[in-house]
Order: C-alpha cells, then structure tokens, then sequence
C-alpha cells in the first residue's frame, strides 16, 4: 500500500523528487547482450572443447615421449653402491670421490643438460626463503656491511658480516660432477659448459657484485665466508671474472629456491658438436662425484639426471596426460548431457505461468 | 590457497550486486509477480546455496594448486633452465586464478553491458599490468628486499607450457559449473529464465 507523497508548492524548492532520472543507465536499459545457457550452447561448446583438447594433449605427450632423459642417484644408501663410502663417511670438511658407472641405451642428439637433483629437500620452507638479502645480492655496500636481520643465525661471523648472508646461500650444493665415455677402455671427458644455465635476467639484473676497486678479494675482504662453505665467495670460480662472486651462476641457481621438495637444477651444458655426430653417443659412461654434500641426515638423495629439451621443455607427460583426459572426460559430458536433454529436458522456451 | 577458494566461491553465488545486474527486463516482472517469489521465500541464498558454494570454492582452490603442482614439477623452460621454483609455481597459480575468477564472473553475468565488459576485461587488464609493474627492474632498483619477483612474470609468462596448465585449469574448474548449471536449466528450470 503506497501513500503517494506530495510535497507542497511551497516547500517544493527544498523536497527533490525521489524518483531516479529516465536515463538508460539507471533504469537500467543499457543495450546488453544476454548469453543464455541453452542446449545449443552448451552442447557444442562442451564437444568443441573435447575435440581440441585431444589433439592438444596428444601432441604434448608424443613431445614428452621424444624427449630422452636418464637419471642415476648417486646418493650412496645401497650396501654395494660406488658411494656409499663417502655417504657413510664424508662431513662438511672432508672430500671423498667416488665413480658411478652408468650406460646409455640411446643416444642423445642436440644439445643435453645435465641436472643435479635433491630429493627431500625443503627449499620452500618459509624461515629457510626468507632467509636471504636481496639488497646484499645486488651488489649494495651497506647491505654487504649490515646484512638484513632475516639472515640470522646466518647473518654475523666473528664479528665479520657473512657474504652471502642467509641459510639459502649456506646450503649451496657443492658435489662436483664430471662425465666421462669409456670408448675402448680410454676415458674421454665431456665439455660441459657453465655459461647459461642461470636466467639471463637473474645474472644481470637481480644479482650484482659490489663495485670498487680492484679484485674481488679486496672488496669482500672485510666480510666472513658462510660457515658451511670451503671457500668464500670470491673463489666461486677465479678463472672467470664474469662468473665469480655473486654473479656465479651455481650460485644463482641454487639462490632460486625450488617450490617443491623434489627438485632438479640445472648444473651444466652440454653442447651439441655437429649435426653428424650425436652430443651423447650410446655407450658405457662413467660419472666421477667429488661427494661433498651431505644428505643422509636429512634422509634426502642425491641424484644427476640426462635430458634432452623440446619447445615445452623437459619431459613432463602430466600435461599431455591431462589434456587427453580433460578433453575425454568434456567429450563424454557432452554425450550424456544430449542424451539427459533429449530425454528429460524442458524443451519450452515459452512460460506456462500460473498466475 | 583455501583464501583464494573462498574468494573464488564467494564471488559466484548470487548474492553480490553489480551496477546493471538484472535477469529480467522490467515491463515482464510487472507481468509476472511471482518472479519475486523466490525472494521472498529466500531460495537463492540460504544455507544449501552457501554450502554448495563453499564446495565449489573447495574444488577449485583444489584443482588450482594441484595442476599447477602437477605440470610444473620436474618442468623446465624451454631453455632448459629453471622453472619449478617457487616464484614461478606463484605467478602461475596467482595468473590461473585471476583468470578463472572473470571466467567465472563472465558466466554468472547474465546481462552483459558495456559496464560489465569494462570491469571484467579491465580486471584482467589491471591484474596484468600490475604483475608486470611489481615484477619490473625498476621497483627492484629502489626496493630490492620488497620486490624479490624481478623479472619472473616476463620469464615465466612466456613459457608455452604455463599457458597450457593456466587454460588446462580453468577448463576444469570452469566445465562442472556449467555443466551443473545447464542441467539445472533445462530440467526445472526457474520462471526468471523462461520468461
């Protein structure tokens, strides 16, 4: 029941009328499209899916498939294992070698990456990630002076400043791995570059050595290498001076932290000779550790992996897997979902409205 | 990850208003008073509507983490450098969500103006947008300890393979919705979507 409201003359200037303008916008009339949910929408759209995302899924898993890889855990848990010495063994001051024996079934075309991988390793526990100094890496004195306090306990050395700071860079994976094919009995080592195997914008924008003057030695001298490492950071590599300090790209790599416990980082290149000769030929090769990292008390393993790379990267058939399946399953929706509305659907698009 | 569930199944039940939402044109419900029946009798909010939205918010935080999870595992780029790190795993889940939510909104809005079409293609717009300008070299500079994500978003966005997993997502998110909602439609439909 509505009382219509009049306001009078001559409080008329004052009381505005309540009743909202006659535009589009606020009668809301504006032109509109209106999607409806009908069978012959739907229907289609649900077959349409279906049958792209079969083809889709199947060329990634063919691609996945090409894909070689091989992988060897080295960690040395096994009683008979060529590591086992070391891993019973080794602490964070001594150095153990030991050589794996491994044989390729295939060979290997293009260019190959040799992964080092960690099983059970929590680089996404958060005290760990947040342990580092972002401004320190980046090449800023005061910062290589007075680290940030998320580095504690990793932050100060007999009164020294750590460089790198942080339980991140204390942790960094120090085996080193060498490849060897046995061709007749003689070991001919395999080039493996270094070069490349951080993101380019990692190397030359996130991470930075601090300028000054002369080497790299005289400007950190006045810092503490981290407590786990043998030797401070500006022997990371003293061949190369684009590869030293803190633009080191191991360094880089393993300041990347992994989201998941499982991980593989790239360690080196292996480049393709020509397009004769395979980069990796069939055959016996043998993997020689400098075992220096420590797992076992973590129950973690260590691991080197082979792979080859395509446009999607290593091999991954989760992907292919799922599309292949996401596109059945959409496809056999569509199915019964036109059986349902032939059978029981409400084919009136006019209302029968009681009133 | 359940936050963005929540958010994710809040915004699809019917009980936001956007400027311009209407089912029905107003000549018809004054024709048709018992289209605010199910107002009165509160059918579209009450607490079976809220739980099966939380459900949806469940499944989707759900599939959101663990296609992700799934693709990105033992990935690599196309280089063969890094992927599987944390900052990537993010910026695709962060990219996978923001995209599922429009899709979601786009197929709940039932009455697209052009309002509509500025706010949902201008979210994905701003959302891309601002990724890439926290994502930037130049915030890095002044802020380092703040803006750790440099450059991630213009490595990571360019990867086929994180594409692939943001699209596999929102079709499985998006697909039982409206497939639910079609059988809905077509077997007891409401008197709003007949008239």
């Amino acid at each position: 029941m509505a009382t219509n409201y009049s306001p009078k003359d001559d409080e008329g200037e004052q009381h505005k009328s309540r009743k909202p303008d006659n535009t589009a916008f606020k009668q809301q009339r504006l032109p509109a499209w209106q999607p409806i949910l009908t069978a012959g929408t739907v229907l289609p759209a649900f077959f349409i899916i279906g049958l792209v995302f079969i083809p889709i899924g199947i060329g990634l898993f063919v691609t996945s498939n090409n894909i070689k890889e091989f992988e060897i855990d080295y960690t040395g848990i096994e009683p008979n294992s060529p590591c086992g010495i070391c891993a019973n063994n080794g602490t964070w001051n001594t150095t153990c070698t030991c050589e794996v024996h491994f044989r390729l079934d295939q060979p290997f075309e293009g260019n190959v990456f040799m992964y080092y991988g960690l099983s059970n390793f929590y680089q996404n526990h958060r005290r760990y990630v947040k342990s580092r100094d972002d401004s320190q890496l980046n090449g800023d004195k005061s910062s290589l002076k007075d680290p940030s306090k998320e580095c504690e306990p990793y932050r100060m050395s007999n009164g020294r400043p750590i460089a790198p700071c942080g339980a991140i860079a204390n942790s960094l994976f120090n085996d080193t791995l060498v490849l060897y094919y046995m061709d007749n009995g003689t070991r001919k080592e395999i080039q493996l570059t270094s070069n490349g195997i951080a993101w380019w914008t990692d190397k030359n924008v996130k991470f930075r050595n601090p300028t000054g003057d002369g080497n790299l030695s005289t400007i950190f001298k006045d810092t503490a290498k981290p407590l786990n490492w043998p030797k401070p950071v500006y022997d990371l590599d003293p061949t190369d001076p684009h590869n030293n300090g803190f633009i080191n790209e191991d360094f880089i790599v393993w300041m990347r932290t992994a989201a998941l416990p499982t991980f593989r980082k790239l360690y080196r290149l292996i480049m393709k000779t020509d397009s004769l000769t395979p980069t990796l030929q069939q055959g016996n090769y043998t993997l020689h550790v400098t075992y220096n990292y420590p797992v076992l008390s973590f129950d973690g393993r260590k691991r080197m992996i082979l792979s080859t790379i395509s446009w999607m990267g290593g091999k991954n058939p989760f992907l292919g897997i799922a599309y292949i399946t996401v596109g059945s399953i959409c496809f056999f929706l569509g199915v019964v979902l036109l059986i349902i509305h032939h059978k029981y659907g409400n084919r009136n698009t006019s209302a029968d409205i009681p009133n | 990850m359940v936050g963005a569930g929540w958010l994710q199944g809040a915004s699809q039940c019917e009980w936001w208003e956007l400027v311009g939402y209407r089912d029905v044109p107003e000549q018809r419900s004054l024709q048709y008073p018992k289209l605010y029946e199910p107002g009165q009798l509160n059918l579209l909010f009450n607490k079976r509507e809220f739980f099966i939205c939380i459900a949806q918010g469940i499944y989707t935080s759900t599939i959101l983490f663990f296609v992700p999870y799934g693709t990105l595992a033992d990935s690599t780029r196309d280089d063969g450098t890094h992927m599987a790190d944390y900052q990537s795993f993010a910026v695709t889940v962060a990219t996978s969500l923001v995209i599922v939510v429009s899709v979601q909104i786009g197929i709940d809005t039932g009455y697209w103006t052009a309002i509509n079409h500025f706010f949902i293609w201008g979210s994905l717009a701003i959302y891309f947008t601002i990724l890439f300008a926290m994502q930037s070299a130049g915030l890095f500079e002044i802020f380092p300890n703040q803006f750790r994500f440099v450059a991630n978003a213009n490595n990571t966005l360019v990867q086929p393979t994180v594409w692939f997993t943001i699209i596999l997502t929102t079709a499985i998110c998006i697909v039982p919705v409206v497939a639910f909602r079609f059988l809905k439609l077509d077997l007891k439909p409401r008197l709003a979507d007949t008239v």
